[in-house]
């Protein structure tokens, strides 16, 4: 199951680099919750297709460009964590940026129920239990 | 000639992350680094002075931290000052190091459309307050 799971995750990548919204969704339960930055208190919770669907075009506002290019897939259980880089252009600055990020995604019944950015590697490793 | 600063730093950064040009351009000879008090990795001064001094700091930092990069998500015009809100990240040296990454600020007191002066922050906060932009 978990490598179905990764599977699952990099399909949503692909499909969200080419702004195929509504293929990438199919990879998220109706109610999945996301957090662009877990830990964050400014942060908001994005519940639904909706506010994924409005997530991706605050990105698009925000970026040039953008793009999430995964690294690497590690399987954790219930969960897949996600290395890879955010890269683009942030509109208005115009300094490229190319920064590490992990995701993590907390998926059932082959769909992701909830997903957290993470800047910190050593946060992201310690919420799928990888931690030392 | 606040907004022309703005672009004197955000050119710096462009220069830098995309290495097509001197940053030192930007920079006063007399430029003084200040880093933050708080930054912990070894052998951190309390002043570098000069284009050498920057080159010293930089080499200590690339030093401490593999694939070091500021990215930077806003600049803020403050008159003679423009404020970098940066998020620097890396991965420490040594096995089995992982990447770090922290929200900060570089607080940049230009003159004659060149940076005299840049105080580095690890709290944006810290950096808003001193400069009169804290909320």
């Amino acid at each position: 199951m978990s490598q179905e799971n990764v599977e699952i995750i990099r399909r949503g990548y692909d499909n969200l680099n080419r702004r195929d919204v509504e293929a990438w969704l199919e990879a998220f339960h109706p109610d999945a919750e996301m957090y662009d930055l877990a830990g964050r208190p400014d942060v908001p919770a994005r519940r639904g297709h909706d506010a994924l669907r409005k997530w991706v075009e605050m990105m698009d506002e925000t970026w040039e460009n953008g793009r999430h290019e995964p690294l690497r897939f590690i399987p954790a259980g219930a969960f897949v964590l996600v290395v890879l880089r955010a890269r683009g252009r942030r509109r208005g600055v115009g300094v490229p940026v190319d920064i590490p990020l992990f995701h993590v995604f907390e998926m059932r019944d082959g769909k992701v129920e909830r997903g957290r950015a993470y800047l910190d590697e050593e946060e992201a490793l310690e919420a799928v239990g990888l931690s030392e | 000639m606040s907004q022309q600063n703005v672009e004197v730093i955000r050119r710096m950064y462009e220069c830098w992350l995309e290495d097509d040009a001197s940053p030192f351009d930007a920079f006063d000879q007399e430029i003084e680094l200040h880093p933050d008090p708080a930054a912990d990795w070894v052998g951190v001064n309390d002043i570098y002075r000069g284009h050498d001094g920057v080159r010293s700091y930089m080499a200590q930092v690339y030093e401490a931290f593999e694939d070091y990069r500021p990215e930077v998500e806003e600049l803020l015009d403050a008159g003679d000052k423009v404020i970098t809100l940066a998020i620097e990240h890396g991965r420490g040296r040594g096995s089995g190091a992982t990447v770090q990454a922290r929200r900060t600020a570089h607080v940049w007191t230009m003159r004659a459309s060149k940076a005299i002066r840049v105080d580095l922050y690890l709290d944006r906060e810290e950096a808003l307050e001193a400069v009169g932009l804290s909320e």
